[in-house]
């Protein structure tokens, strides 16, 4: 946690963090999108635009095909994904943002790896999408009750514990959409944005923290207006999945 | 590992670009926050030691990057 005066080594070094996340992203992405121009693009949302994502998918290949190459089972990396999980609420509760933003990010790919391995060797089963669907519940709780640790004597704990319970009514409703025979797959923050907004929200506002300092007072103000942002959103993506499910169950009768 | 085609050279470099640079800001996460400088210090350098290997194995003339676009796929995340 920074609870000493920024030192001038601190700050210089926050710099330095910053300026080499913003010149290896804008090189990267932008040497993808010159070799992509023009390529037909679908399926993004408004948080990650398709070319996003791709860029995100092609800089994983090379971990997908190791896993694939090696026999690594799609079990273990889940396995690790809760593991991580756990760094990240401990990270987050010790107060060390930027370490937990990145490996939040971390486990977040973990979890898009297990499944296409699993893809790539055939070896998605039933009991490995139940056990998935479970960590995956798990993980998204760990974080942000780590962050909850981190604000417990903060009214923030409340939007906290709001995001939390959020993020578990988006995933019950999709479930219990499934269960009833519809879709329940709409929504404004589905999981891989929640984990990009988090994850990239500590980031930013640790380091706006060690640059900075306090906003009209307010310390971590950033990560603040992230998680009551994300607790918005990820409410409003609970109500949204409820009324699209509502829509489309229409007078259906119950089995 | 079985062959080194250019294409497994490029999928090399661009693995080793990835985690130089998660080692290098994981490694600044834990010099910035944490009392354990030492670990810091030691995954940033594991990092740009990493992420140079990487950026010269696919530096533009050496060998043509991937040409082709990863597809979206519509079950890459789980999305509950």
């Amino acid at each position: 946690m920074v609870d000493h005066p920024n030192s001038t080594f601190d700050e210089a070094f926050a710099i330095l963090i910053l300026a080499f996340i913003a010149i290896t992203a804008s090189v990267s992405i932008g040497s993808y999108r010159r070799r992509t121009a023009g390529a037909p693009e679908a399926g993004g949302s408004l948080v990650l635009s398709p070319g996003i994502r791709n860029w995100y998918l092609e800089n994983l290949q090379p971990f997908e095909e190791f896993c694939v190459r090696w026999h690594v089972a799609p079990t273990a990396l889940t396995c690790a994904q809760l593991a991580g999980s756990i760094v990240v609420a401990i990270c987050y509760a010790r107060g060390m943002l930027l370490t937990g933003g990145w490996l939040l990010l971390f486990t977040g790919t973990l979890d898009v790896i297990d499944g296409r391995v699993a893809r790539r060797i055939n070896g998605s089963s039933l009991r490995g999408a139940f056990l998935d669907s479970i960590i995956d519940r798990y993980a998204d709780s760990f974080s942000l009750l780590g962050l909850a640790a981190f604000f417990r004597d903060s009214w923030v704990l409340w939007a906290v514990l709001f995001a939390v319970l959020g993020g578990l009514i988006v995933s019950y409703t999709r479930a219990r959409a499934e269960g009833l025979g519809a879709d329940g797959r709409v929504g404004l923050l589905q999981r891989p944005e929640r984990y990009v907004i988090l994850g990239f929200g500590t980031i930013f506002g640790a380091l706006a923290e060690h640059l900075i300092g306090p906003i009209a007072g307010q310390r971590y103000a950033l990560v603040i207006l992230v998680i009551v942002g994300l607790a918005f959103m990820v409410n409003l993506t609970a109500i949204q999945r409820a009324v699209h499910v509502w829509r489309s169950l229409g007078d259906s009768q119950h089995a | 590992m079985p062959e080194s085609s250019p294409d497994t050279t490029v999928m090399l470099g661009k693995g080793k670009r990835v985690v130089g640079t998660f080692l290098l800001l994981l490694g600044a996460g834990i010099v910035l926050e944490s009392s354990l400088r030492w670990l810091g210090g030691t995954l940033m350098l594991g990092g740009i030691v990493a992420f140079v290997r990487g950026a010269l194995e696919t530096r533009p003339g050496t060998v043509a990057e991937h040409p082709t676009p990863v597809a979206i796929d519509a079950h890459s995340e789980s999305r509950l």
